[in-house]
């Protein structure tokens, strides 16, 4: 690639401006690497199930946002004159109305909003905790680490569920509570997997080289080790993200989640449940959505854990 | 080997690195790692001393340590007459620039996530923030251009590079901040055959232009004895044997010295089938727990009941300095006993 | 006749992307009983693949084409069931990292004693008494009590001198050494060699001794191929080799390579460029673009194997005399 080195030592200070002669030495048409980033997305980009994945999750996102606006009903208001009607053209009540009239298909909507929502918020706060944490504790080392990791052990043995039930009890039925309690106990999991990460990584010998080049420890931190966790924090946000909508599912199917009128699917399928025998639709097309969204969600995951494995390469 | 008028530019003084470490089980006391044990010697402004050793004696723990860049646990370390380890963090900064060093595995030495560019560029960011941008920005092009890469690279990504072209960053980065003390650690050791001489071409270069001072750590010794202008032989962290490049490969004083010169494969059948004689004794010991006296004397086969009672010190002799307790028995006569 | 005869070997690899790898191109070889075959190459010459490829070990999207044939027997297109028994009792191979190859979890007497059962049909008594006579054959002290050991408390040297115990164990009459010394020391790389030597004498085994490092080449091997982008560049007898090499690579690697017995001064000469890439190589000579003595012809034109003196093979339309390569002072 590169020919036989040149012979003359390059000038530091002649006559033209640095950014001269830094667009002589380079030309004008640089050429551009690429990153780590454009090799895993072209990765992911072969990988069928994945891209249908995230296309159809698309949909969804956009759907759940924008329609609930212009749809002729609201997931409120009943009307007493069509109970437990069929899925039907007929009057835009394309998956029929529930045991109080209200429209199915709005309140689907919004069932994917408020879940999708739990999901994504809880994950966020699950990231912020557990990324810290594991990082600091990786980082820094020696007993400070053994605290961290011997708490996280604690954590772990408190039963989480009952856990989330009682505060629900506790504290009432609130979507705001319910962010911080899933949040709270699910960042353990990342903690441990960022602080492993950030173990290896920190032995890595880029690292000693940037201590060596005068760079301090938060540097260190910003430039070398978080760009390097971002990939595996992506891959299981996306796995994360399933597994709270589907503990949000699980405590409305409780009927511990959102107040009502409000729903999410979890609350539809648990009203669908009870009223399997003669309306099977109530259950089954909230279910369908539930099941979509984090099957979704968990192809995404793998692609993406197969895209930016380097072991592939 | 003249004596250098200058004073020296490294001196190391009894400098030692110990690492505790887990021992077996769980109720087992930690132990502890004597990785480098006492070890004193000073490098020359403008010269190059070789350090060889087989792994596991410290070679570079020693690099490391030098740069501060693990603990130390004794001794003395000073540079250009200042005490290196009396410095804090924020003190050592400024000598950073003059102190650079050259890893064993170019790849692991680069952030994936990184173009050539900003790994270039880092040190100088870290170091030299009071030059601009764009003065920046040209010396990382012209050191590129200087280690012969193609400036027109330097937004590539290390993962697109081979594993020369990936040292070469390497040396383009430790030289941007203009050191002039260049650490080696094994830098063509994980090299193809055909691109190791170019880096050690591009390095001897290098030297010359910009009058550094090199400390070239190596397992093989044939680069060692192109390269260095002096060598230093460690075995289990402590030094066996230092001196002159020319005295040392003519008479090795140090058994352990001798046996590893033996060792080295000769690309030439007919000397190697010769040199095929001459057996090596035993492996290395565990650093755990080395043997008491002289470390060598489990493989030595001179070894008298005085090199387990009492641990040899690095003295001088025949030009060189050797840690033996029966070496000056051997400068009398004409030819060094074989291994 | 030759025990392993190659002919028009080729190993070809697909990649995700649709593309071929080249990793070895048409090469033939000999192996005779109780020599050492040396192979000489850098990362990319396709010196592993070769071997692979002839044992039936390429990864799954590597096919292999030409001829193999084993004391008389095709080895390409062989039953796997067929395959891993001649693997099992007659070829032997030894790899770079012998704990790639070792079973972490079980103790090195139950790794032997399994190999003796199975391929020797023995009892386990009897099978014991000869993992331990194996052991004490590669100079293993102590050999009962290793026996209980497991491969990771034994040190590098010590792991590949189990590994070779263990592969020798149901004599074979080759052994194909993957650099098995590159991650050793230089001392334990000598006891290996004179191990390997002595094993050789002993059994009558053909070695194939796979390495990047001259001297060691120098050291142990009867014969010698280089070979360079998958191809072989020069053939011939060790002596003959380094003394009289008529190959521009050849002469490269030997003339670079800076030496433990000799010391040189000024720069060393060196062999400019890179190592080639197997998925773009050249429509000629894989060495071209590096090479001193470059003709047109060269680009598109891939010299024939022909002898230049008895037993003595290059690759190369360079007619005459070497000796350009020169250190740039």
């Amino acid at each position: 690639m590169s020919g036989a080195p040149r012979r003359e030592w390059f000038n530091w200070y002649p006559g033209r401006g640095a950014a001269a002669r830094a667009q002589a030495l380079a030309g004008s048409d640089a050429a551009r690497g690429r990153s780590l980033w454009q090799d895993a997305w072209a990765r992911l980009r072969r990988n069928r199930a994945a891209m249908l994945s995230l296309i159809v999750l698309g949909i969804i996102t956009v759907a759940c946002i924008v329609l609930p606006w212009v749809w002729p009903y609201n997931y409120a208001t009943p009307d007493w004159d069509l109970l437990n009607h069929g899925p039907t053209l007929a009057g835009m009540h394309w998956f029929g109305t529930d045991g109080l009239g209200r429209d199915l298909f709005v309140r689907v909507l919004w069932g994917c909003r408020i879940s999708l929502m739990v999901g994504v918020v809880a994950t966020l706060v699950t990231l912020l905790i557990g990324v810290t944490w594991g990082a600091v504790a990786g980082y820094v080392g020696g007993w400070l680490d053994g605290l961290m990791m011997r708490t996280v052990d604690v954590l772990y043995s408190v039963p989480f569920i009952p856990f989330v039930i009682i505060l629900i009890v506790l504290f009432g039925r609130n979507i705001l509570l319910m962010f911080a309690a899933i949040g709270a106990v699910s960042w353990l999991d990342i903690a441990r997997i960022v602080r492993g990460q950030t173990l290896s990584l920190k032995q890595r010998e880029f690292i000693e080289a940037a201590r060596a080049g005068g760079v301090g420890n938060a540097g260190i931190i910003r430039r070398h080790i978080v760009p390097n966790l971002i990939g595996i924090v992506i891959v299981y946000i996306t796995l994360t993200i399933p597994s709270i909508i589907l503990f949000e599912a699980f405590l409305s199917f409780l009927g511990l989640g959102v107040q009502a009128p409000m729903t999410s699917l979890g609350g539809l399928v648990s009203n669908g449940a009870g009223v399997l025998q003669s309306y099977p639709y109530q259950l089954i097309i909230p279910s369908i959505f539930l099941a979509v969204i984090v099957y979704c969600f968990n192809f995404i995951g793998d692609g993406l854990r197969d895209a930016l494995d380097p072991k592939d390469r | 080997m003249s004596e250098p008028l200058a004073p020296p530019l490294l001196e190391v003084d009894d400098l030692s690195v110990h690492f505790r470490v887990p021992g077996g089980g769980w109720r087992e006391r930690k132990r502890v790692l004597r990785a480098v044990d006492g070890v004193s010697f000073n490098v020359a402004e403008r010269e190059t001393l070789g350090i060889v050793g087989e792994s596991g004696c410290g070679k570079s723990t020693l690099a490391r340590a030098l740069l501060r860049l693990v603990p130390t646990s004794g001794g003395h370390l000073h540079y250009a007459g200042r005490d290196l380890l009396a410095l804090d963090a924020a003190a050592l900064r400024p000598l950073r620039r003059e102190l650079q060093i050259i890893f064993q595995d170019p790849l692991a030495a680069l952030d994936p996530r990184m173009t050539v560019g900003q790994i270039i560029g880092e040190p100088l960011r870290a170091l030299r923030a009071d030059l601009p941008r764009a003065e920046r920005h040209a010396r990382v092009l012209a050191m590129m251009q200087r280690v012969g890469l193609l400036p027109s690279q330097v937004n590539r990504y290390a993962h697109e590079f081979s594993g020369g072209q990936a040292q070469r960053i390497g040396i383009a980065r430790a030289l941007a901040v203009e050191p002039r003390l260049l650490v080696c650690d094994e830098p063509v050791s994980s090299l193809d055959v055909s691109i190791k001489s170019q880096v050690i071409n591009l390095l001897q270069e290098l030297k010359a232009e910009r009058a550094l001072t090199l400390v070239f750590i190596a397992h093989d010794l044939a680069s060692v004895r192109h390269i260095a202008q002096r060598v230093l032989v460690l075995y289990l962290g402590r030094v066996v044997e230092i001196a002159g490049r020319d005295a040392i490969f003519a008479r090795p004083m140090h058994p352990y010295t001798r046996m590893l010169f033996a060792a080295a494969p000769i690309p030439d059948p007919d000397a190697a089938r010769r040199m095929r004689a001459a057996p090596v004794r035993g492996e290395i010991p565990s650093p755990f727990n080395p043997p008491s006296g002289c470390a060598f004397r489990t493989r030595c086969m001179h070894a008298i009941e005085r090199c387990g009672a009492e641990r040899p010190a690095l003295r001088a002799l025949g030009g060189g300095q050797v840690a033996c307790h029966r070496a000056g028995e051997w400068l009398a006569q004409p030819f060094a006993p074989a291994v | 006749m030759a025990l392993l005869e190659v002919r028009n070997l080729s190993v070809r690899f697909a990649t995700v992307d649709g593309g071929t790898v080249c990793a070895v191109n048409d090469i033939s070889l000999s192996v005779d009983r109780g020599k050492v075959l040396g192979i000489v190459g850098e990362s990319g010459s396709g010196k592993s693949q070769t071997w692979l490829g002839v044992m039936g070990l390429l990864a799954r999207n590597g096919r292999a084409a030409g001829s193999a044939c084993f004391d008389g027997r095709e080895l390409l297109g062989l039953s796997h069931a067929a395959l891993n028994h001649l693997r099992g009792a007659r070829m032997g191979m030894i790899f770079q990292d012998p704990m790639t190859a070792l079973n972490p979890f079980l103790s090195v007497g139950r790794q032997m004693t399994e190999v003796l059962q199975r391929h020797r049909g023995m009892g386990r008594r009897e099978a014991e008494r000869e993992a331990i006579a194996a052991l004490e054959m590669v100079h293993i002290t102590d050999a009962p009590k290793r026996l209980g050991m497991h491969p990771h408390e034994f040190s590098g040297g010590m792991r590949q001198r189990v590994m070779i115990a263990m592969t020798m164990l149901t004599r074979p009459d080759v052994l194909i050494c993957d650099e098995p010394t590159t991650f050793l020391d230089v001392t334990v790389q000598r006891q290996i060699l004179a191990l390997l030597d002595e094993l050789r004498q002993r059994f009558n085994t053909a070695i194939v001794f796979i390495t990047h490092d001259l001297g060691v080449i120098a050291e142990i091997a009867d014969r010698v191929i280089v070979m360079y982008g998958g191809r072989v560049m020069e053939q011939a007898d060790v002596h003959t080799l380094f003394a009289n090499y008529r190959h521009p690579y050849t002469e490269g690697l030997l003339r670079s390579v800076p030496r433990p017995d000799v010391t040189s001064h000024g720069a060393l000469a060196t062999i400019a460029g890179n190592p080639p890439d197997l998925a773009h190589l050249p429509a000629g000579c894989p060495f071209a673009p590096r090479c001193v003595y470059r003709e047109p012809r060269c680009d598109t034109q891939m010299p024939d194997l022909l002898d230049v003196g008895p037993d003595h093979w290059r690759a190369c339309h360079h007619v005459g005399a070497l000796g350009k390569l020169q250190a740039v002072a």
